[in-house]
């Protein structure tokens, strides 16, 4: 494609620039160095090396743990729910645009509010566990939030719940680029429903794929509001995440500089996480 | 393969049922938000006996986060998600138009970094952020939501319009640039038309992103008159734990413009978002 540098000057780019380098790059730098240091956002900051690291991997890898399972969890639901829901409301169905939009709509209220509603639900005396009782199944009725396992359960469920039909869009596109005639003309040839999607529709979702898991991954490892309003990181911390244990060292303890430390450790893991996944199907296939 | 067979009239109530979890909290939300809140100690997933407005008005009326009332959090959420929008657009726009269409080294290292800022978390930046704003004087300001919103939503507002453009034909530009037209004139006459589709997305998820936003939010207007619903609502439930139907009544009130402009636009967000997300 031809290039024409003339008509695309380079002071279009400079207010967007500048407003990234001042609001998000520059405080970020700014933010990495005082991992290294002691700030509490009062006092000078003093150096003190890799002591902040070292602390966190002593005391804080439960934390890391909560965050690989939830993030695992909600990468392999919310794409196979997203990417099943897609298949089923490709085309043909009479009402698929009413049931598309109908599983769109929690992606559009705020995290927040959505994460107060399943808190109502999940609660003690809420409608999930008056469900059970009514329904004889007096055995399964539990405080599904007081408890660590079935805590970071619901933290998942509630995800996938929101956001599964943002994910479904991802798909659809793909899904529907799928030419009938291929697939027929292999339906004839003998292949299966599953050998179809196995050999023809797959293949020709690998990009959808990848911007999905790494969109997901991003989320899942920044995860913050939900956990908040569900459990605010408890029993005992049994689902603090990385994010809330950041915002909770740094903002609540005031130690700015051992909650910059994790924020590091977080931004490599999800560097990390968006590179292999970006890179990884694309090579596998080039 | 089009043909409406037994199997798709199968898959068609299959995918109803499947839908019930997703209907099953809203049927819960809106008889919690007009049960009447003397009526206790029932059940919580009847229909309200008599149902009522008196939450909603209560949750009109009643202070949140700062704010005299919900309709000051409503005015502060409206005028500040419109302004990040359409500074973001008239901003990002002509960044993301210069990105696609400059091959050089330098374009790719600039790109790089706006995708470096989009993948890194809000919290590390966050306090250094922060102590600037207060040195700045502009905390508890509309001016410094607006450019804090700005700054954090530039980066994927670029990521998106460079995606799209690169993937436009440059015959028109062309064609206008032979005719004598300056740059600028070129991006607004010819270029921003035909990013429309772009700028839709763009404008749907940052806009979704600056209404439902939390925390920068609560960091930087939380318990001041410029605090916007989300902060509302979360001292809604501070102040008033377990008063479900209150809270509810001020979630419906928050989430209403949204889902409003969602049924009215319903297509075309849709087909933005696809359309994007393969461009």
């Amino acid at each position: 494609m031809a290039k024409n540098p003339q008509s695309a000057p380079w002071a279009f780019v400079v207010p967007a620039g500048a407003l990234t380098l001042l609001c998000v790059l520059g405080p970020s730098l700014f933010g990495a160095l005082s991992a290294f240091t002691d700030w509490d956002g009062l006092t000078t900051p003093r150096w003190v090396g890799l002591a902040n690291f070292g602390e966190f991997f002593g005391e804080g890898s439960g934390v890391v743990v909560q965050t690989l399972i939830l993030a695992a969890l909600y990468v392999i639901g919310v794409n196979a729910v997203g990417l099943g829901l897609a298949l089923g409301l490709a085309n043909t169905l009479r009402t698929r645009h009413v049931l598309r939009a109908l599983f769109l709509v929690p992606a559009m209220v705020s995290p927040l509010v959505v994460a107060y509603i399943w808190k109502f639900i999940l609660d003690v005396d809420g409608p999930l566990n008056e469900v059970l009782g009514n329904a004889g199944l007096d055995s399964l009725v539990r405080p599904w939030l007081g408890q660590r396992g079935t805590a970071l359960t619901a933290i998942v469920m509630v995800m996938i719940w929101q956001f599964s039909g943002y994910h479904m869009l991802i798909y659809l596109a793909g899904v529907q680029s799928v030419q009938d005639e291929l697939l027929e003309a292999a339906q004839v040839d003998g292949a299966g429903a599953w050998r179809r999607f196995r050999d023809i529709t797959l293949p020709l979702l690998r990009p959808a794929l990848a911007i999905g898991t790494a969109l997901s991954t991003i989320s899942a490892f920044m995860l913050f509001d939900q956990v908040m309003a569900l459990t605010g990181g408890g029993p005992a911390g049994g689902t603090d995440t990385l994010g809330t244990y950041v915002y909770k060292q740094a903002f609540v303890n005031g130690r700015y500089g051992y909650g910059a430390a994790v924020a590091l450790l977080l931004v490599g893991g999800v560097c990390l996480a968006a590179l292999v996944q970006v890179r990884g199907p694309r090579g596998r296939r080039a | 393969m089009n043909g409406y067979g037994r199997w798709t009239a199968f898959r068609e109530v299959g995918l109803w049922i499947g839908a019930l979890p997703m209907l099953a909290p809203v049927y819960l939300v809106l008889t919690t938000a007009f049960r009447d809140r003397s009526e206790t100690g029932g059940s919580t997933l009847a229909p309200p006996a008599a149902p009522t407005l008196s939450n909603m008005r209560r949750a009109w009326t009643e202070a949140g986060g700062g704010t005299e009332s919900f309709s000051q959090a409503l005015f502060n959420s409206v005028l500040t998600t419109c302004a990040v929008v359409l500074l973001l657009v008239v901003l990002a726009a002509p960044a993301g138009y210069v990105l696609a269409r400059r091959g050089s080294r330098l374009s790719a290292v600039v790109f790089g970094l706006f995708t470096l800022a989009l993948i890194m978390p809000i919290q590390i930046g966050m306090i250094p952020l922060y102590a600037v704003m207060v040195e700045a004087g502009l905390t508890g300001t509309r001016v410094g939501l607006i450019l804090v919103y700005l700054g954090l939503e530039m980066p994927l507002a670029v990521f998106l319009y460079t995606g799209y453009f690169r993937g436009m034909p440059t015959a028109y530009e062309e064609a206008a640039r032979v005719d004598g037209a300056r740059p600028l004139r070129v991006f607004v006459q010819i270029v921003f038309p035909l990013m429309r589709p772009a700028t839709g997305v763009v404008a749907t998820l940052t806009g979704l992103f600056v209404w439902n936003d939390f925390f920068v939010a609560l960091v930087f207007t939380g318990d001041t008159d410029k605090a916007t619903l989300p902060v509302a609502v979360y001292s809604f439930v501070g102040r008033f734990t377990a008063e479900w139907p209150l809270i509810f009544a001020a979630a419906l009130l928050a989430a209403a413009p949204v889902l409003a402009l969602f049924a009215f636009a319903q297509r075309s967000v849709m087909k933005g978002f696809s359309s994007t997300l393969h461009g």
